[in-house]
Parts: C-alpha cells; sequence; structure tokens
C-alpha cells in the first residue's frame, strides 16, 4: 500500500505548491531525490540571500582547505559570479532578495548582466551590496516593467508578498 | 468544458456508473455534466469507469453529490486556486480517512480530472507535511531515503538558507 509513492509527479508537485513557506519545502526537500527534483524549482523561484548567505553557499563548491582560505571574509567576488552565473540559468526566477551581502561593484556588473537575460524576475533587493550608483540604476531597470512593489524591509511580510507575486504572474 | 449553463440535465434525471470492480452507482445525471468525470459517457444512461474500484468511486460520488450546489470555478487559473488554503469542515471530516483511502482518492480525482477535489487532497497532504522534519515525513508516509549521506548533506547545505523562511 502506502499509495503516496504511486501519486504522479504533477500531483505531487501540486501538494508542493501548498507548502507556501520556505522551510517546509526545505525538510520535504531532504526526503527522497525525486522529491528533492521536484522542489528545487519551485524554492529557486525566489530565492532569499540574505545577511552573507550568498558566500555560504557559493563556498560550498570549494574544498575544506579553500574554505577555511576564503573564510571568514571571504573572497566576495567569486563567490558573487558564481552566484551570477547561476542566475543566468535559472529561468523560474521571480524575486531575489541580496541584502546585505558585500557584492561590491564587480559582482554588480555580472549580476546585471545576468539578469539582463531573465525575463521573469519581478522584485530584487540589493540593499547592503555596495553596488554603485550606475549599478543600482541598471538593476532597477531590469525590474522596472514590473508593476509590483515589494516592501522588503518588512522581514514577515516577505513570504506572503512573494505568494502574491507568484500568483499574479 | 461545461460552464452549467449548457446543462440539460434536469434535477431528476439519472444514469448508472460501473466501477471497474461491476459496482453500480445510480447518479445525478448533473453530476456527470459538471465534471468531465464521463469522457466516455455519450449522453446514454450508463458508464464504465475502468480505474476506479468501487470503494473509492462511492468515496468520489458522495463528495460530488454534496458540493453539486457550488458555483462552477474557473479552472485555468492555478495559482488563484492555490492561494486559497482553507478547508471546509465538511470537507476536513469527509478526508479524514486513512491514508490509502485519501491517496485513492487522489488519484482518482486526478483521473476523473474533478479539480476541486484533487485540489482539497493536495491541500490535506500539504498540511500533514508541514512542521515535520524530513525523518518525521518519511516515516508518516512510509518513504525510502535513497539519498547517500554525501547528497543529503550538499544539498541540506545548497538549500538551508531556506529554513528560515
Amino acid at each position: 500500500m502506502y499509495f503516496i509513492i504511486l501519486l504522479p509527479n504533477e500531483t505531487l508537485k501540486e501538494i508542493f505548491e501548498y507548502l507556501k513557506k520556505k522551510k517546509f519545502l526545505f525538510s520535504c526537500l531532504l526526503v527522497n531525490c525525486n522529491w528533492c527534483r521536484l522542489i528545487v524549482p519551485i524554492l529557486w523561484r525566489s530565492p532569499c540571500f540574505k545577511n552573507r548567505c550568498v558566500i555560504k553557499i557559493c563556498l560550498l563548491e570549494l574544498n575544506a582547505n579553500k574554505q577555511a582560505l576564503y573564510l571568514p571574509e571571504s573572497n566576495w567576488v567569486e563567490g558573487g559570479k558564481a552566484l551570477a552565473s547561476a542566475i543566468h540559468k535559472n529561468s523560474a526566477l521571480i524575486s531575489l532578495d541580496l541584502s546585505y551581502n558585500p557584492l561590491g561593484n564587480e559582482v554588480g556588473e555580472e549580476l546585471a548582466d545576468a539578469l539582463q537575460m531573465n525575463t521573469t524576475l519581478k522584485a530584487l533587493n540589493y540593499k547592503g551590496s555596495g553596488f554603485n550608483p550606475e549599478i543600482e540604476e541598471k538593476l532597477d531597470k531590469i525590474i522596472k516593467s514590473s508593476s509590483f512593489d515589494i516592501d522588503f524591509d518588512s522581514e514577515n511580510d516577505f513570504d506572503s508578498e512573494n505568494d502574491s507575486i507568484i500568483t499574479a504572474c | 468544458m461545461d460552464n452549467g449553463t449548457s446543462n440539460s440535465a434536469s434535477e431528476n434525471e439519472t444514469i448508472t456508473l460501473k466501477s471497474c470492480d461491476g459496482i453500480e452507482f445510480h447518479i445525478d445525471a448533473r453530476i456527470a455534466n459538471r465534471y468531465t468525470l464521463l469522457n466516455n459517457w455519450n449522453g446514454g444512461e450508463s458508464a464504465c469507469i475502468p480505474n476506479v474500484n468501487g470503494k473509492v468511486l462511492e468515496k468520489v460520488l458522495e463528495w460530488c453529490e454534496h458540493h453539486i450546489n457550488d458555483p462552477q470555478l474557473n479552472c485555468g487559473d492555478d495559482d488563484s486556486r492555490r492561494r486559497n488554503t482553507i478547508i471546509e469542515e465538511w470537507d476536513e471530516n469527509f478526508l479524514s480517512c486513512d491514508q490509502d483511502m485519501l491517496f485513492e482518492i487522489i488519484l482518482a480525482a486526478n483521473y476523473l480530472e474533478i479539480k476541486p477535489l484533487l485540489d482539497l487532497g493536495c491541500k490535506t497532504v500539504a498540511n500533514m507535511m508541514k512542521s515535520k522534519s524530513p525523518e518525521e515525513i518519511r516515516s508518516a508516509f512510509n518513504i525510502d531515503n535513497d539519498y547517500t549521506p554525501e547528497e543529503e548533506e550538499q544539498f541540506r547545505k545548497e538549500n538551508e538558507w531556506a529554513e528560515d523562511y
């Protein structure tokens, strides 16, 4: 018996869409490989890399020795570039929160270039990233076509706002 | 798609449905009209439902009968459907059956294209997953962990940003 494994992937995806909160999706993603394949695209539609998360994720690619070499303040440029290239490939990206990662201008340029190609992004938060005004203008232009207004400052609202963006698209 | 206005079946009309194990159900013809329930129903007095057994079909039809006067929803809009996570009390009781029956109802609703029932089933299962650890979910639904420890660790690290949201 145990029919959950008999459900088609389409139906499982539908179930995961109802989970809403990212922490619930995160738990389900670790259940097994098939669930992981179904959940990663849902989760990565609107990643939140607030407060220096970017570097932690990018450092995963490196071995322990190199991680130790780059930490604590580490190589934001390489990390940011890796992120830009990952974003370039993510065609489901709807919102992106990069606030308070000191990425700097070089990464900002790469990000702006990567996001030029993106047609799905509706919201971007780069507060505290250390970009110069030209880069900020470039990034603003990319998401300007969107009429959605997100208030990234109210942390608790982010998730629910985010849901409504997904639903409005 | 049937929008209710072209529904020619009157209240007293019944048709006979036959489950895959040969059990017959006499149902209000409006149910058959409302959902694409019977793709191969040609307007005659009876139809066969392959793939759904009598026990499950009985439950599905019970749900259809209870909801016969619900307004028709526009099924095209996935996202507005998903926004609504509220489950009515009657539906909650209806689906508080054992897990095997719950999944059989979901499979049948999927097969018979009864969208509102499928949504309800998905919402119910999602609620059962919320606030559980991966291990708790595995044991609740009897799922094997097929990750290698290395893979599991890798996916945990790559996605742990999501834990706080």
